[in-house]
């Protein structure tokens, strides 16, 4: 089945690779450095969901105290900061030539690298604490609260002016894009998710095995 | 109208590339390890 999953994950994102590529066509001002949203919005859409779970998958390891949803949570932040890091370097890669700058201190790129660093941090109490029982605990408190950030995120560009462009596809009503490039960002959103269902479930085989052997 | 930049657009799927390349051959390298037993290399299976 997971090796099914890793399949589905490789097809999607060469489906995705065709369809930035060669389906999508050259966006009128920016030109080809456009393709490079193809990447970075399913990122952040990954991103969200990973950290999402980890909200939901900590509020049961507190509840029940079940060893699964533990796992589910370290390996969903883990694969949710790799997404992260992308996000922010094809962000800073993009912003060069079209905002003429890598990095600028506004409400959506400062509230994404403190995403970033909170569940940096979620990783690192797990691994500061020497009771993995008690560790887990604490990460799932941090888990919650880091979850805090991410309607930040999304919103910032609303609530704040900014220099990052208001979303595209994640908001209330139609989506204004063209759909070509609306669909091909959709195979990306899948191909991405895909992806992010193949690393988790991966790495929560191997903290099972990794507890067992420890036990 | 702006250029075209590939350069840039090579730069960022070439990092996430490297990237999600290097996870995924972490969590595989991961797998072979505790799926070997101890003290033999997955090289001699």
């Amino acid at each position: 089945m997971t090796r099914i999953l890793g399949w589905l994950a490789i097809l999607g994102l060469l489906a995705g690779l065709v369809m930035g590529f060669g389906v999508a066509p050259r966006e009128l001002t920016q030109g080809n450095v456009q393709r490079i949203m193809y990447l970075h919005v399913p990122s952040v859409w990954v991103a969200y969901l990973a950290f999402a779970i980890v909200f939901v998958a900590s509020l049961v390891y507190l509840a029940r105290r079940a060893p699964g949803a533990d796992r589910l949570a370290h390996a969903s932040a883990e694969v949710g900061v790799l997404f992260t890091g992308i996000t922010i370097a094809s962000g800073a890669i993009w912003g060069k030539p079209t905002w003429g700058t890598w990095w600028t201190w506004d409400a959506r790129l400062t509230s994404v690298a403190i995403l970033f660093v909170l569940y940096v941090g979620y990783l690192l109490v797990r691994t500061m604490v020497d009771d993995p029982e008690r560790g887990a605990r604490y990460a799932a408190v941090v888990g919650i609260v880091a979850a805090l950030d991410i309607p930040l995120v999304h919103f910032s560009v609303y609530w704040w002016r900014t220099l990052h462009q208001p979303p595209s596809l994640i908001k209330p009503g139609a989506p204004t894009m063209p759909p070509e490039i609306l669909v091909a960002l959709l195979v990306n959103f899948v191909a991405f998710t895909l992806l992010y269902a193949y690393f988790v479930v991966k790495r929560v085989w191997l903290l099972e095995r990794e507890q067992e052997a420890l036990a | 109208m702006m250029r075209d930049n590939w350069s840039f657009v090579v730069a960022a799927y070439g990092l996430a590339a490297v990237l999600l390349g290097g996870y995924w051959r972490r969590l595989v390298r991961g797998e072979r390890r505790l799926s070997t037993p101890a003290g033999r290399s997955p090289r001699t299976r």
